[in-house]
């Protein structure tokens, strides 16, 4: 860190806004800034200290001290804030802190109170003005963002050694009494040690600890995945239970179902049988027998007794025919007559014709008068009267059949058309029926066998219920066991990697444990290395500085980085050797600069009060060295502590001599301006 | 003139009978009827009409039935019952034809009988062998022959004398 600027506003004596130009280059490190005293000296020392840290202590000193800050006029007229400001660049950044103190306007300036402070930091933006990169309140946890940011910069425990009071730097001197455990603390943070310290630490702590943590994590991982690969193995045992169950239940359907379509196909069967013999009886009743009227064997038995009747008739009926005959073509009444008619003529001359009756004809009617006188022709009116009685008995008689000749045959042809009609439907039937009777014979299944079938279809569909059932059961027990099995194997896939992980935290583990036992091992060398290069830098400039070079040889620096005296007689402890206050000083001032010369750290060295009570050729050799302490030293001086010899002997390893003093017309406020001249010089050097 | 008292109905063919006249099989004990439809004729005298009427028809006695006739069924005259019936009246209206046929050989009613019994016994046998020739009772057929027979044959009886 290289301040360039630092703007003090309304901080103790500083009214207003008061810029102080602190740039340095590498061959003028100095910055001399005199003042007599209550100018401000100290106020810009404590400044300087509070923009970087706020104050320090408790709660109501730093209230007291903000209270106090605020410079009592600007109090008065109400100028709001109290503020320090420093501009400074670092590892090639520029950065500027601004620690502010708020306040509300007072009447009495003792009456001026703080009502609120904050810390902010800004960094030039990269496209134009500042950025606000830190804001933070001092109450917020001091493990913030801010306090990162200073103690990567020079964290407040190593400030000492850049900050300090040249009249209270005897301390480091002595014994470190109470606070010895913080300046060994200091010391190590300015040396870089308390970094490897801290790394050891964190590597113990953050690192080992983290690493164990997660271990212990991850194991439980493994124990619960071990836990789940059980559960998954029993639920999977689960499944193939369920599975062999559902199996079984499957099988056993099918078999059931198969018997139960072979009782089906039986009964089916045995409804066939059952229609058939339906059929059969059907049959049966329509053929009858002879004893039933409508049956088909009774119709034609009473078609077969009419046709019996009309060949019964047979005779009759073709004697009928020729009664018929003679009936029609031979007239025994004109037989009858004819002997009447002969008479007549024989008393007559002429024939009814008008022809003569000679003797021939009188002759011929004279023989056939006498043959008709014969008994033949009285045979031949019998036979007429028996063809005539028989005509009249076909046609007339008791039967109630009686037909003529035409009638009987007609009927006849009907009745016989009717006979084998009748008895073609009976044979179809009958063939229907034998063939059916057959068919009957030839099923395997009777009726009471279909009963049992029947029953036992029944049965069988209740059991293939209740199987259907059971599988749709168990259907759900797998869906749920698979499910439960896919959710466990999702919680293992996602934990596949814990047995791994286990097994790297526990090699990190060790790993960080490892690098903290080298690391302390690097930082025992480091801190023996740095220890001997303090003690050698710090001890050549001892004996730049001291006057005594006759009796001191140099310092030396314990492990606990207490500081002896090595004289001619031998190392003593500085209580034992007993320095004056000015060679104490001389001893703390070769120990800063010693450490100084190997700090880790980038800082301003900022001296108050740096000469004290040191002799002439103390502080002539400590002017001589102060432009070897750091690339930036500031030195607050105070009349009588510098001369002009003083001045001149630093000559160009000046940047800017500065001078604190009263604001003109305003004996409460001090401002800050730069000695142009030699009277300024002298007036600020003045006694 | 003869009197109808002395004739009486039988046959040399009883066995033709018997299988063809269903009141005749039943009192056969050694014949068991199964069809009755098989039996063409109720009774004899119905059968011997026929027979009668086709043997006249044929005009060929069966002279060989002479002296043999097995079995004595009815007098004409008691034919078909007590009133007059198509039976008797043809049995007498083919008796006189037979009569007239032979008139001028001055027979007496015996023998014009027998001759009427020998035309039965012969249509008797022709309706049989019809029936076993055809294997069924042809009815029309022979109604047939009496209608293409008849008018020859009464102008043989009557109008040849």
């Amino acid at each position: 860190m290289k301040v360039e600027k630092a703007i003090i506003k309304n901080f103790m004596p500083f009214y207003k806004e008061v810029p102080v130009d602190l740039q340095t280059n590498s061959d003028s490190p100095l910055i001399l800034m005199g003042a007599k005293n209550d100018r401000g000296k100290t106020a810009f020392f404590t400044a300087m200290r509070f923009c970087l840290y706020g104050f320090e202590g408790g709660n109501t000193l730093k209230s007291e001290k903000r209270r106090q800050a605020i410079n009592r006029k600007a109090a008065v007229e109400g100028l709001d804030e109290a503020s320090v400001t420093l501009e400074f660049s670092h590892n090639q950044n520029i950065y500027e802190i601004e620690r502010v103190i708020e306040f509300d306007q007072v009447d009495d300036p003792d009456d001026r109170n703080w009502k609120s402070c904050h810390v902010t930091v800004k960094k030039p933006s990269v496209s134009e003005g500042k950025e606000i990169v830190i804001n933070q309140a001092p109450n917020e946890d001091p493990a913030k963002k801010y306090n990162r940011f200073i103690n990567g910069i020079l964290p407040e425990s190593a400030s000492d050694f850049f900050f300090f009071d040249g009249e209270e730097l005897d301390r480091y001197a002595g014994s470190y009494n109470d606070s010895e455990a913080d300046v060994r603390t200091a010391i190590e943070t300015v040396l870089g040690i308390r970094e490897i310290q801290n790394a050891i630490q964190d590597l113990r702590d953050e690192g080992k600890d983290y690493y164990q943590d997660e271990w212990k994590d991850k194991a439980e991982d493994v124990e619960e995945l071990q836990d789940l690969s059980e559960d998954i193995s029993s639920v999977q045992s689960d499944i193939e239970a369920k599975k062999t169950e559902k199996d079984s239940a499957q099988t056993e359907l099918r078999q059931k179902e198969k018997r139960r379509h072979q009782i089906g196909d039986e009964l089916a069967e045995a409804s066939g049988v059952a229609t058939k013999q339906d059929r059969v009886n059907e049959i049966a009743e329509e053929i009858g027998d002879s004893a039933q009227d409508d049956s088909l064997k009774g119709k034609l038995d009473e078609k077969r007794g009419a046709r019996r009747e009309l060949h019964s008739r047979l005779g009759p009926l073709m004697i009928g025919i020729g009664a018929k005959h003679g009936v029609e073509n031979y007239d025994v009444s004109i037989v009858s007559g004819m002997e009447d008619t002969i008479e007549y003529l024989l008393d007559r001359d002429d024939c009814l014709c008008g022809a003569d009756i000679d003797e021939d004809a009188e002759e011929t009617l004279e023989n056939t008068l006498e043959k008709l006188r014969k008994d033949e022709m009285s045979t031949i009116s019998e036979l007429q009267g028996f063809a005539s009685d028989h005509l009249e008995c076909l046609t007339s008689g008791d039967y109630p059949e009686n037909l003529n000749v035409s009638q009987a045959k007609s009927e006849y042809v009907s009745i016989q058309e009717d006979i084998e009609g009748l008895a073609e439907d009976i044979n179809d039937l009958e063939d229907e029926k034998e063939t059916l009777e057959e068919e009957i014979e030839e099923a395997t299944v009777t009726a009471e066998e279909a009963e049992s079938l029947q029953e036992t279809k029944e049965t069988l569909d209740e059991e293939i219920g209740g199987l259907k059932n059971t599988i749709e059961t168990l259907d759900e027990d797998l869906e749920e066991l698979e499910e439960k099995k896919r959710k466990l194997e999702q919680t293992v896939n996602s934990m596949e990697a814990a047995d791994e992980e286990e097994q790297r935290y526990r090699t990190l583990m060790k790993l960080s444990d490892e690098c903290a036992d080298a690391w302390e091992k690097i930082r025992d060398r480091y801190v023996e290395t740095q220890r001997e290069s303090v003690e050698k830098h710090a001890s050549n400039i001892f004996q730049e500085l001291t006057n005594k070079n006759d009796v001191y040889e140099g310092l030396t620096i314990s492990k606990d980085y207490k500081l002896d005296v090595k004289t001619i007689s031998g190392n003593r402890d500085i209580e034992e050797q007993n320095p004056s206050k000015g060679a104490r000083q001389i001893i703390a001032y070769s120990f800063i600069a010693g450490l100084n010369k190997f700090t880790a750290r980038e800082a301003p060295v900022i001296i108050d009060t740096p000469i004290g009570r040191l002799d002439p050729e103390h502080k002539q050799n400590l002017i001589e060295y102060f432009p070897n302490f750091r690339d930036q030293v500031v030195i607050l001086y105070q009349p009588g502590e510098l001369d002009e010899e003083d001045i001149k002997q630093m000559g160009d390893n000046i940047s800017s001599h500065l001078e604190i003093h009263q604001r003109e017309n305003d004996p409460e406020s001090s401002e800050v301006s730069s000695i142009e001249s030699e009277t300024d010089l002298k007036r600020v050097l003045a006694k | 003139m003869s009197t109808t008292t002395s004739r009486r109905l039988k046959t040399a063919r009883f066995d033709i009978y018997r299988s063809m006249v269903l009141r005749t099989a039943r009192k056969d004990d050694n014949v068991e009827i199964t069809d009755e439809s098989n039996y063409q004729f109720d009774t004899n005298y119905e059968l011997f009409t026929a027979g009668l009427v086709i043997g006249f028809l044929r005009d060929d006695p069966r002279t060989e039935s002479k002296g043999s006739y097995s079995q004595d069924f009815i007098q004409v005259n008691r034919v078909g019952g007590s009133s007059e019936n198509e039976y008797r009246e043809g049995i007498e209206f083919i008796y006189k034809l037979i009569e007239l046929e032979h008139s001028d050989d001055n027979p007496d009613d015996s023998e014009l009988w027998e001759l009427a019994l020998q035309y039965a016994d012969a249509g008797v046998e022709a309706l049989n062998q019809d029936i076993s020739l055809k294997g069924e009772f042809d009815l029309l057929a022979f109604i047939d022959e009496a209608d293409q027979k008849w008018e020859d044959r009464l102008e043989d009886v009557l109008i040849s004398e």
